[in-house]
């Protein structure tokens, strides 16, 4: 049992934890009492955090880092960002009260906060990333692997191993992605 | 303009022709995902050019024959039969001003810009033209209407879904003459393959036929109907465009041709699946034939009768269960342009066949026909590729029927 099963065990009402690394979006630590998608859940809040901070932008000039809760229908969804890099998702139950949530809130927070990765560690591979924010972004998922592959001549076993993809292969996949979505950027940083 | 004139089944052959060429009434689903294929495949510019070709070589047998028939005996008369043609075939409206030295087209509610932006504008940005299929009608129509041998060509200077107001096309003399297309008259005589209940499915196809022969575009030029927009293009765009990404793939990559086929199987799953279904929960099917059968056999028997209305070919099922089937047809549409214009011959690229054969296995055995939920919502339970289709006999190359066997994807 490692520091955070450790930390959500205590907390009764939780049902997931998913600390995500910005911009990418890339799930660093998850945990959940069901078998949700993590990654996808990352990039998910990581989109929030930056659309948040884009409406943070147009409303004030002040600086520092987002908090905010959403209220699902079975789920309330605690996001904090802990360092400029990283933004930590509590997930509890909407029938817990609020005051316990908010208890339990501050101490797996802390925790979190307590044990995050040196900077710049924390990322999955670049192919990686640029592969699950397409899975996001793009139309027809279950096809976006057949097109990259049409696109940058990769094959289908090359894309379901990008940790395995080379600069080269990366920035082809990269290139790709920009064009599928229209964009001059994934805006995933960090592109040489 | 009323294209029941002008359309019939093609003989010899089992197929819809619209003034003696091939067509098939197909769903905008399908339009955009084998452009998209042909772009994935061969980028924007090369793809663009791809279609906008195969679009001008396959509309000009049809206009050149359609003028004739209408008695348009000048360039004008010529032009305004073309427009009107095009707006009727569920492609929107074009304004065209054109000699044998070129002009200008205008276009609104233009078919594949209007479907990729309702599909996708709130989603994507899109950097080039949308409309290679209206580029290629244009240049076409201004060759037929000046009735000149000058190749002509048209670009797309402005497009809706880049954001444009309107779409606007440049026509000029240039481009490329076109080849042999396959026509009716390329058709085999066929009667419809050996299958269950084809007296049943020929009846209901007669009765479907009327309907479906009857279907023209609407004020802005566009057929939409059973939740899809509907078209009726020469058959020959659509093989003509699957066979040049195939060939643009395998002188490249020759190791991603079966991704390649996998993305024309998906156009033929997606489309077929959304409009026979969607004319399955039509009104227009209940007040025809009454509510949507329960027993599969009875829905692929449905199903057959209906693509045979809609172009697809003499569709008739040779075998159903609840993992498998075996579709047959002594005509599709695929067929008769890679017999003719393919010297190496094509054995199993009858792909929208492949994959409206998976669709039409879902639609009997896996669709919920109780729900109202959409169709779209049904088929994203099917998104991931739960069936393998193998293509057994081809018409192509000389074989009696094109047979298409679907079975489980082994785990």
């Amino acid at each position: 049992m490692d520091w955070l099963d450790h930390a959500a065990e205590q907390a009764a009402d939780l049902q997931g934890v998913v600390v995500a690394a910005l911009p990418a979006g890339s799930a660093w630590r998850r945990w959940g009492r069901a078998p949700w998608e993590a990654e996808a859940l990352a990039g998910y809040f990581a989109d929030m955090v930056h659309a948040s901070r884009r409406a943070m932008r147009l409303m004030s000039d002040a600086e520092g880092a987002l908090s905010f809760s959403v209220d699902l229908p079975e789920h309330r969804i605690l996001t904090r960002e802990l360092r400029d890099d990283m933004v930590a998702v509590l997930i509890f139950d909407l029938a817990a009260s609020q005051g316990l949530v908010r208890l339990q809130a501050r101490d797996l927070f802390a925790a979190i906060a307590a044990n995050l990765p040196d900077r710049g560690t924390a990322d999955s591979p670049r192919a990686e990333r640029i592969l699950a924010f397409l899975h996001r972004h793009a139309p027809d998922a279950h096809l976006l692997a057949a097109r990259l592959a049409l696109r940058t001549g990769l094959s289908m076993e090359h894309l379901a191993h990008p940790e395995a993809l080379d600069a080269g292969q990366t920035a082809l996949l990269e290139d790709a992605g920009c064009d599928l979505l229209g964009v001059d950027s994934l805006g995933l940083g960090g592109r040489a | 303009m009323d294209l029941s004139d002008l359309t019939g089944p093609c003989r010899p052959g089992a197929l819809e022709c619209l003034a003696g060429v091939p067509v098939v009434l197909q769903d905008h689903h399908t339009g955009l995902l084998l452009d998209q294929t042909v772009d994935d495949a061969l980028g924007h510019e090369l793809g663009w050019e791809l279609r906008r070709d195969a679009a001008h070589a396959a509309w000009l047998p049809l206009l050149a024959r359609a003028v004739e028939h209408l008695r348009a005996h000048t360039p004008v008369e010529r032009l305004i039969a073309c427009q009107d043609l095009f707006w009727a075939t569920g492609h929107g409206r074009m304004a065209l001003d054109a000699t044998a030295d070129g002009g200008t087209a205008e276009g609104e509610f233009l078919l594949h810009g209007t479907a990729w932006t309702r599909a996708y504008g709130q989603r994507l940005r899109r950097h080039h033209p949308a409309d290679a299929v209206a580029a290629g009608f244009a240049s076409a129509a201004a060759q037929v209407a000046s009735r000149s041998d000058r190749t002509l060509v048209a670009e797309e200077t402005a497009c809706v879904a880049t954001h444009a107001s309107r779409c606007t096309f440049r026509i000029v003399p240039g481009g490329v003459p076109s080849g042999r297309q396959g026509l009716a008259a390329d058709l085999a005589e066929a009667e419809p393959a050996p299958g269950i209940g084809n007296e049943a499915i020929a009846s209901l196809h007669a009765d479907l036929r009327r309907f479906t022969s009857g279907l023209a575009g609407d004020h802005r030029g566009l057929i939409e109907a059973f939740d899809v927009f509907l078209s009726r293009p020469p058959t020959n765009y659509a093989n003509a465009v699957a066979h040049g990404a195939v060939d643009a793939i395998r002188a490249r990559s020759p190791a991603l041709v079966p991704v390649v086929e996998g993305l024309l199987r998906e156009c033929g799953h997606r489309g077929a699946f959304h409009t026979l279904g969607g004319v399955l929960r039509s009104p227009e099917w209940t007040a025809l034939v009454g509510p949507i059968p329960r027993e599969r056999e009875a829905v692929a028997m449905a199903c057959c009768a209906i693509a045979r209305s809609l172009g697809y070919g003499a569709y008739s099922v040779e075998e159903i269960g609840d993992d498998r089937l075996v579709l047959v047809a002594s005509a599709e549409f695929e067929s008769p342009w890679c017999r003719v214009v393919r010297a190496d011959r094509c054995p199993t690229s009858s792909w929208f066949m492949q994959g409206a054969a998976i669709a039409l296995l879902e639609l009997a055995t896996r669709v919920d026909w109780s729900s109202t939920a959409p169709l779209t919502d049904a088929f994203a339970a099917f998104a991931e590729p739960a069936w393998v289709a193998r293509q057994t006999e081809s018409l192509a190359v000389g074989d009696a029927v094109s047979r298409v066997v679907v079975e489980r994807r082994p785990s």
